[in-house]
């Protein structure tokens, strides 16, 4: 009788035991899971930010502003260009602004993940005018 | 009840426990085994961004720095095989000299002045690269780079105000 009180004693400390092991394994691989997307979301961050630094540079100097976007595999849509790349998505939008001695050429490039804006980069360039005497 | 009655029971109660040991042993392990695996993951990816973000920072820093002085070139030292992007700084009428360079597998930066030759050995080491080669094409700065692993990637830079000697 008393050999199977500590049986059973024996066996409910093993429940017990489990059953907070499960909890605290559910955490961890909570925790996992999290720190496996940040990891994830970090990689996109860094490759997103060297193409759109790259792209920026090279549409700051670029006389005709779609070769480049094109050579970067975006594709014009209703707002402006757009493009699908690794894990994320670029957009750029420019508008065009008439000044007095040029025009104002506004772009930003915006990257989008997981339906989130990662981060934006302005490009503005000023193409100056004519010279009218 | 005779003792040969209680025996089968116990028995299975005993294996059931044994058993109950034997989830938990494995279970712990599972977790041990997949937290050092992910946590080993985070760390490659944790590196590998790191060596992205410091060339890509420190190569755009160094230009953007000394933009206006217009006196940034491509060197090659073919005696030494080393193909450096040197920018030219102006301190109290004297010349300093950075060069940004890959030697075995590490990006370099060597900051000496005029008065001292070139070597490869002054540099101090930046972060791992096991390619740097720049270009400069009129206003545009292409710099093919590859991290430790040998992944390639290319930085882009346009000089803003000054111009850049080949």
């Amino acid at each position: 009788m008393k050999d199977s009180h500590r049986a059973n004693t024996l066996l409910l400390e093993l429940l017990i035991v489990l059953l907070f092991f499960m909890l605290a394994a559910t955490t961890i691989i909570e925790l996992f899971a999290t720190a496996r997307q940040k990891s994830h979301t970090a990689t996109i961050r860094t490759n997103a930010i060297v193409v759109a630094q790259n792209m920026a540079d090279e549409l700051y100097l670029s006389e005709d502003p779609v070769t480049v976007l094109n050579a970067y595999e975006l594709t014009a849509n209703e707002t402006g260009w757009a493009g699908e790349r690794d894990g994320y998505q670029i957009n750029v939008t420019s508008e065009d602004i008439a000044k007095a001695g040029g025009t104002l050429r506004k772009m930003e490039i915006s990257v989008v993940a997981d339906e989130k804006v990662l981060f934006t980069l302005p490009c503005d360039k000023y193409i100056a005018g004519e010279a009218t005497p | 009840m005779s003792k040969r009655d209680v025996t089968p029971p116990r028995m299975i109660q005993n294996v059931f426990v044994l058993l109950l040991l034997a989830v938990f042993a494995g279970l712990s392990t599972l977790l041990v085994t997949m937290g050092a695996q992910i946590y080993r993951d985070t760390v490659e990816t944790f590196d590998n961004h790191s060596t992205a973000r410091v060339l890509n920072s420190v190569v755009r820093s160094s230009v953007w720095t000394e933009d206006g002085n217009g006196e940034i070139y491509v060197e090659n030292f073919d005696e030494l095989g080393i193909t450096s992007l040197t920018v030219v700084n102006d301190y109290d009428g004297e010349r300093y000299f950075k060069r940004l360079y890959c030697k075995d597998g590490w990006l370099y930066e060597s900051f000496i002045s005029e008065e001292r030759e070139f070597d490869g050995d002054t540099g101090e080491s930046m972060c791992e690269a096991t390619k740097f080669e720049p270009s400069i094409d009129g206003q545009m700065i292409r710099i093919d780079v590859a991290d430790a692993e040998g992944n390639p990637d290319t930085i882009c830079i346009a000089l803003r105000t000054g111009g850049a000697d080949k």
